[in-house]
């Protein structure tokens, strides 16, 4: 290594050491966690990870045509629509709450959703895919774009329709970016807060319930709940990346 | 022998009807050819648009005006599903999440075949085109002349009305050309149209040859076309000497005689032949001078005593005029 390596592996440490630390100060020191165990707790799980589940499954059906489409087709409003999917990454969640309950008031062919979404689990799941869909379509798309257009042409003169085609080679060739997709979208989706406030308080998601805890009651008891969460969001994490190999650009 | 047959029965299998396609900036203008069963080259500069008109016959882009018969069907509007042609790309595009026998066995499993005449069929292919040891390879370990053989033998499986190659000899060393060149000599009971750069390939290969310049086809003939360029352009790519704007010769027709019109700029060394550029009437001309005298031009005799700057006359013979 030269000196220049050294200098940029410093920066490494510091920035690896400043995410690493405050995270494995929680593990080791993670407060009463059987006590945090409790029925509201389990509820609140339980409604993070179906929403969380439903709402990347969704994305995952819309995106993948979705993410087809854009990446075999030129048209003229192309950059204007892939502009307003991605527009969610850079709302500030609240407004994305505001957006939404305004929405289901103020539209009035999207008025008679109001009982299925405001303090609903449909409503979490809305959310969840308002903040997870520009992940999961970004990555769809990038995936499709990586794979060469011969591939497809080749497949056709070989006899496969245009469907079988989709099917047989672009699809699996695009393992990693669903794999890479998923987590994402999935990750967004049940860290979300802001929104969820707005939108459905109740049924309680973890995120509400710590955030919960934490104005309530202060750190002692909101902390065990958040250790909990990071432990599943880690064990999560390493079983798809497993899965799927995720690529490290992802 | 059924090559020959067709060839003397005149019978056309693939017919190219004036099709036209624009394509961004590009035009492809009125094309029009017809070839039996036999080995065909287009032969074109890099960027002439060569491989629009192969995708235009896979039917992997639709033209705007003409018609393409192939076995006296009219395919131009059928998807390339139904086309029945082999078509290999200038990458190969193997399929990566398939090994070699996957990626031959490819089309039959589409086709549902039992595995059985799968077996047969892909043993079968693989054999013709030396390549039995390479299926059990995952295709990223091939190297680039066994990539060719496998996308080759993917295509030919199903026996195919006409086999399509896209520089198929391009990313190749040497060697490996010169093999994969024997393999598809080799494939003789369909047409196949070859696209390709390379004068090489065009002369070892090209029973029909097309000249393909900016979209359009300039010539289309047997082998003497090679010789007789109608246009500048064609000339040019062909390595001919433009005399002026309608006379060109080859540089294996000028002699090269002693006297002080011209003088010599630099000589290249290809071992069977040098190409000698000389300074000739404020132009700069090419000469082959061959080592052995298998040449129109009697250069031989002084092969190694040429050297740079040395004063020289020429003598044109056979002078070919242009189209203007």
């Amino acid at each position: 290594m030269e000196k220049f390596d050294y200098f940029n592996l410093f920066f490494l440490i510091i920035l690896f050491l400043f995410l690493f630390i405050p995270i494995i100060y929680m593990l080791i020191s993670p407060g009463n966690i059987t006590n945090a165990i409790n029925n509201t707790f389990i509820e609140s799980f339980k409604n993070t990870i179906l929403a969380g589940i439903v709402s990347t499954l969704l994305a995952l059906f819309f995106c993948v045509p979705a993410g087809y489409f854009l990446a075999r087709n030129n048209f003229k409003f192309k950059n204007f629509i892939e502009g307003i999917i991605d527009l969610p990454m850079a709302i500030p969640h609240s407004v994305i709450g505001i957006i939404i309950l305004s929405s289901i008031y103020g539209i009035s062919f999207l008025s008679f959703t109001q009982n299925y979404i405001i303090d609903n689990f449909w409503g979490i799941v809305v959310v969840y895919l308002f903040v997870g869909i520009p992940y999961m379509l970004s990555n769809v798309k990038d995936g499709f774009l990586s794979v060469d257009e011969n591939l497809e042409h080749v497949s056709r003169t070989l006899g496969a329709s245009k469907i079988k085609t989709f099917f047989e080679i672009s699809l699996p060739l695009i393992k990693p970016n669903l794999i890479s997709g998923i987590i994402l979208c999935f990750a967004r989706g049940i860290s979300e807060v802001g929104a969820i406030l707005i939108v459905a308080y109740y049924p309680k998601t973890v995120p509400v319930l710590i955030l919960e805890e934490f104005t309530s009651f202060g750190i002692d008891y909101s902390k065990p709940i958040a250790v909990i969460m990071i432990l599943f969001s880690m064990i999560l994490f390493i079983i798809l990346r497993k899965f799927g190999q995720v690529k490290k650009s992802n | 022998m059924d090559r020959l047959k067709n060839l003397i029965n005149g019978e056309n299998i693939l017919k190219i009807n004036d099709i036209s396609k624009e394509y961004n900036d590009f035009k492809m203008k009125n094309v029009s050819f017809s070839i039996a069963n036999e080995y065909c080259i287009i032969l074109g500069p890099s960027g002439a648009g060569k491989s629009v008109l192969i995708n235009c016959i896979a039917g992997i882009t639709n033209v705007d005006s003409g018609e393409i018969i192939l076995n006296d069907e009219n395919i131009t509007n059928l998807p390339p599903e139904k086309r029945e042609v082999g078509y290999v790309p200038q990458n190969y595009a193997l399929f990566p999440n398939k090994n070699a026998y996957n990626n031959i066995a490819y089309s039959l499993k589409i086709r549902k075949y039992n595995k059985i005449e799968i077996e047969k069929k892909v043993n079968n292919i693989s054999e013709f085109l030396n390549m039995s040891h390479l299926l059990n390879r995952n295709i990223t370990t091939l190297s680039g002349g066994e990539q060719q053989r496998v996308a080759l033998a993917r295509a030919l499986i199903l026996k195919p009305k006409i086999l399509l190659l896209d520089e198929p000899t391009s990313a190749l060393d040497i060697n490996t050309k010169e093999n994969i060149i024997n393999e598809l000599r080799k494939i003789t009971d369909i047409p196949v149209l070859h696209i390709t750069h390379d004068l090489f390939e065009c002369n070892n290969l090209g029973q029909k040859i097309g000249i393909f310049i900016n979209g359009k086809l300039i010539d289309f003939g047997n082998k003497d076309i090679l010789n007789k360029p109608k246009t500048v352009e064609m000339a040019k790519f062909l390595g001919f000497n433009i005399l002026d704007n309608n006379r060109a010769i080859s540089p294996n027709n000028i002699t090269i005689l002693k006297g002080n019109k011209g003088k010599i700029i630099n000589i290249l060394d290809y071992g069977v032949y040098k190409k000698i550029q000389i300074k000739y009437n404020n132009q700069i001309i090419y000469v082959n001078v061959y080592k052995n005298n298998n040449n129109n031009n009697n250069n031989n005799e002084e092969y190694t005593n040429y050297k740079i700057n040395d004063k020289v006359n020429l003598e044109f013979n056979n002078v070919i005029y242009l189209d203007k």
